[in-house]
C-alpha cells in the first residue's frame, strides 16, 4: 500500500495532467460520434454548439434557456425541471469539485495548450497586480449575476427575446470548440437584429481578446468565468478537496509561484485547513510543488488521494537531470 | 333532425358545393383571419398550448399556392386521417376552426405527424383523388434532444394511393429549417412505390413556382428561391413562409362510382411545408473575422508596447569609493 501510496504522490502530474486532459476533450468535443452523450447538465464548457461532435452540453446553456420561459410557466410546473437541472449538475460537480476546470474543461486545456506553445517561443507570461487580481476576479461574479438576470428579464418580457442565451453569445468557447470539428459558422455576425449583431460581435471582440489573453496570460479567461464562480458556491460539499496543513508549510512560496491563477491564499494561509479559493482549478500543481511533506493534499471524500512529499518533489524537480548524474 | 342542424347541414352542403371538384385542395398551418389572435412559436411551427399539450390548427385552402389559394368557409367531403408520431392512425373530423374550415388536433408526443384528406369526386368521366397532406412537427426543447434520431425518419401510410414525402437532409433534426437556397426533396408514392415519371410543382409564397418531373427513384428537387425583400429594420431571421407541393398522375383505370362512371384516374398529391430566411443572408464571416483579427491583434500589440513601456535601460551608477 505505501509503495502505491509512494507511487502516486510521485507521479509526473504534468504528463499526467496533459494525458488525462487530451482524453477528456476528446470525449466531449468529438464524443458524439462515438455515441457518447453524458446530458445537458455538464459543469464544464463542453459546448452545446458544436452539434455533431459533443459528447454533452455545458449546463450554462440549458439554464439559460430555462431562465427565459415566461414567468407564468417558470413558477409553475415547469420549475421543476429546473430544478431537476440544477440537481444533476451539481451531482456532477460534488464529484470532481474544480477539477472540472484543471482537468476537464475543454476551454481551459485549450488555454494550457496555447500557454505551452508560448513556453516554447520563449515569450515571457504576464501576471496580475495584487489590486489588479482583486478587481479581475469579481467579473466572474458579475457575469454569473448578468447571465441569470438577463434570462428572467427575457421571461418577464422586460428585454427582448433575442438576447436568449447572453452568456453563450459572448462565451468565446461558442466559437472556438465547434471548430475542432470543422464547423466555423460561429465565426460570424448576426445582423439579424440590432441585438443579436451587438451580442455576436462581443462574442468576436472577446474570442479575439481570449486568444491574445490566453497566450501571454495563463488560464486567462478562468478569472472572468461564471462557470468558476458557480462552482464556487456549490464547493463545500463536494467530494474532492484541497487541504492545507498550515503547521508544516514554511511559506516557501512554491506553491504561489506555480499557481497558473496566481491565488497568493495558498502560500500565505496557514490557518485555515480548506485553501481551495473561487479562482482555484485544482490542477493540484501547488501540491506537485510543495516540497514539505503532508503540507498540502487532495482528499476525495476524505481520504488522500495524493499529497506533497519530498521525495515527489525531488523527484519531479531532477526529471530530466538523471543523464547529467549518470557515470560516463 | 333539430332546425338547426338542418340549416348547419344544408349550409355545409352548399359551400361543399362552391368548392369544384377538380380544385387543389391542401393544408396551410397560416391562420386566415388575423383577428383571432396569433398561435406560439414553437420548432414545430404555431401551436396553440392548452394545459402543457400542444395543440396544432391546420385549414384547407384551395387554389394551387399560397398567393392565390382561398380558405374554405363550409365543410368539405373526404376522410380525414391522422396518423400521430407513434405511428397510430385515427379519423378525424373538420370543423370551424377560428372561421374557416379546417382542424385541430393534439399533439401529446415528440415527432412528425401526418394528417391526410382523401377525396374523391367525378368529372367529365374522370375521377380525381385528391390527396391533402400536411407533416406537422411537435418538439419542445424541454424535452430533451437525445431522442430526436430515431424519430427524424418521414412516415408512409397505407391507406392512401399516392403521397408526396419530403425527404430528410442527412444533418435534419427537429430545430433544422428549410432557407433560401437549400435544396428540397420530395419523394412521390404511388401505392407505395416510387413513382418515375410525376410531375411535380412547387408554388412558393410569393407566387414563384417550378415544374420538374421525378427522377427514376420517384425523387424531385427544388432549390428553394429568395423572395423575402424587406428593409432591415423590418428584417425577421424567422419569418415564416408556406409552399406547396403538388404531384399529379393519370392512370387509365375505369369504373363507376356514386358519382357516375369514369375512363380514367387522376391522382393528384399535395403537400404544404415553411421555409425561412437563409442564414446566408444575415449572417457575415467577413465581419464576424474582422472583429476577432482585430480584436487579437490590438491585444497582442498592446501588451507587446506595455512590456515595453516598461523596460527601462541599464544605467550603471558608479559610486566613488573617496566620499
Amino acid at each position: 500500500m505505501k509503495k502505491i501510496r509512494d507511487a502516486i504522490n510521485g507521479v509526473d502530474l504534468r504528463r499526467f495532467r496533459f494525458l488525462l486532459q487530451l482524453f477528456f476533450f476528446v470525449l466531449l468535443v468529438y464524443g458524439g460520434y462515438f455515441a457518447v452523450n453524458l446530458g445537458q447538465s455538464l459543469p464544464t464548457f463542453a459546448c452545446g454548439f458544436n452539434d455533431a461532435g459533443r459528447g454533452g452540453i455545458c449546463y450554462l446553456l440549458p439554464l439559460q434557456h430555462q431562465l427565459a420561459m415566461s414567468w407564468g410557466t417558470l413558477f409553475g410546473w415547469a420549475g421543476l425541471m429546473v430544478l431537476q437541472g440544477f440537481l444533476f449538475f451539481a451531482l456532477w460537480f460534488f464529484i470532481l469539485n474544480k477539477g472540472w476546470c484543471g482537468y476537464i474543461c475543454p476551454l481551459g486545456t485549450i488555454q494550457d495548450w496555447i500557454t505551452s506553445l508560448r513556453t516554447r517561443l520563449g515569450v515571457r507570461y504576464s501576471r496580475y497586480t495584487e489590486g489588479q487580481f482583486r478587481r479581475l476576479s469579481l467579473i466572474k461574479y458579475l457575469l454569473l449575476a448578468l447571465m441569470i438576470l438577463i434570462p428572467l428579464g427575457i421571461g418577464g418580457a422586460l428585454l427582448p427575446h433575442d438576447m436568449g442565451t447572453p452568456f453563450c453569445d459572448i462565451c468565446p468557447g461558442r466559437m472556438i470548440i465547434p471548430m475542432f470539428t470543422g464547423d466555423f459558422s460561429q465565426l460570424t455576425i448576426d445582423f439579424s437584429t440590432k441585438t443579436t449583431m451587438v451580442m455576436t460581435a462581443l462574442g468576436m471582440l472577446v474570442t479575439g481578446l481570449f486568444l491574445a489573453g490566453a497566450f501571454f496570460k495563463k488560464r486567462f479567461f478562468c478569472f472572468f468565468c461564471p462557470m468558476s464562480a458557480l462552482h464556487y458556491l456549490l464547493s463545500k460539499p463536494a467530494l474532492l478537496k484541497l487541504k492545507k496543513d498550515g503547521a508544516k508549510c514554511t511559506r516557501c512560496g512554491d506553491c504561489y509561484r506555480v499557481c497558473d491563477m496566481e491565488i497568493r491564499e495558498i502560500a500565505d494561509e496557514v490557518k485555515e485547513p480548506r485553501i481551495m479559493q473561487d479562482d482555484c482549478i485544482m490542477c493540484l500543481k501547488c501540491v506537485a510543488h510543495c516540497p514539505e511533506q503532508g503540507a498540502l493534499k487532495a482528499t476525495f471524500a476524505g481520504i488522500p488521494i495524493f499529497e506533497s512529499t519530498e521525495q515527489g518533489f525531488i523527484k519531479r524537480m531532477t526529471k530530466g537531470h538523471h543523464d547529467e548524474h549518470k557515470p560516463q | 333532425m333539430k332546425k338547426s342542424t338542418l340549416l348547419i347541414f344544408l349550409f355545409s352542403m352548399s359551400m361543399t358545393q362552391a368548392l369544384r371538384a377538380a380544385d387543389t385542395l391542401w393544408w396551410s398551418e397560416t391562420m386566415p383571419h388575423a383577428e383571432h389572435g396569433s398561435s406560439q412559436h414553437s420548432h414545430g411551427g404555431p401551436v396553440e398550448i392548452r394545459r402543457g399539450i400542444y395543440h396544432k390548427n391546420l385549414w384547407l385552402r384551395s387554389g394551387d399556392g399560397p398567393v392565390d389559394a382561398k380558405y374554405l368557409d363550409g365543410a368539405v367531403s373526404g376522410r380525414i386521417l391522422l396518423t400521430d408520431a407513434n405511428g397510430e392512425t385515427k379519423e378525424l373530423s373538420g370543423g370551424n376552426v377560428h372561421g374557416s374550415y379546417g382542424v385541430n388536433f393534439a399533439m401529446p408526443d415528440e415527432g412528425f405527424y401526418n394528417l391526410h384528406l382523401i377525396r374523391e369526386s367525378v368529372v367529365d368521366g374522370a375521377r380525381q383523388l385528391t390527396i391533402a397532406k400536411s407533416e406537422p412537427l411537435k418538439h419542445s426543447c424541454r424535452e430533451g434532444h437525445d431522442h430526436v434520431k430515431p424519430l427524424m425518419a418521414p412516415k408512409r401510410s397505407s391507406q392512401v394511393p399516392m403521397e408526396i414525402v419530403r425527404q430528410r437532409t442527412a444533418d435534419e433534426n427537429f430545430h433544422s429549417l428549410l432557407g433560401y437556397g437549400d435544396t428540397a426533396s420530395f419523394l412521390v408514392l404511388y401505392q407505395g412505390e416510387p413513382l418515375a415519371g410525376a410531375e411535380v410543382t412547387l408554388h412558393t409564397a410569393r407566387g414563384w413556382r417550378n415544374t420538374v418531373r421525378t427522377d427514376a427513384q420517384g425523387i424531385a428537387s427544388f432549390m428553394m428561391i429568395r423572395d423575402y425583400y424587406p428593409p432591415w429594420h423590418e428584417f425577421e431571421r424567422r419569418h415564416r413562409q408556406d409552399y406547396v407541393v403538388h404531384a399529379s398522375h393519370t392512370t387509365d383505370d375505369a369504373g363507376t362510382t356514386d358519382s357516375g362512371s369514369y375512363t380514367k384516374t387522376r391522382y393528384l398529391a399535395t403537400l404544404n411545408g415553411s421555409y425561412y430566411p437563409s442564414t446566408r443572408d444575415y449572417r457575415s464571416y467577413a465581419y464576424g473575422l474582422l472583429l476577432g483579427v482585430f480584436a487579437l491583434t490590438f491585444t497582442g500589440v498592446a501588451v507587446y508596447f506595455y512590456r515595453r513601456r516598461r523596460q527601462h535601460r541599464f544605467h550603471e551608477v558608479r559610486f566613488d569609493e573617496k566620499n
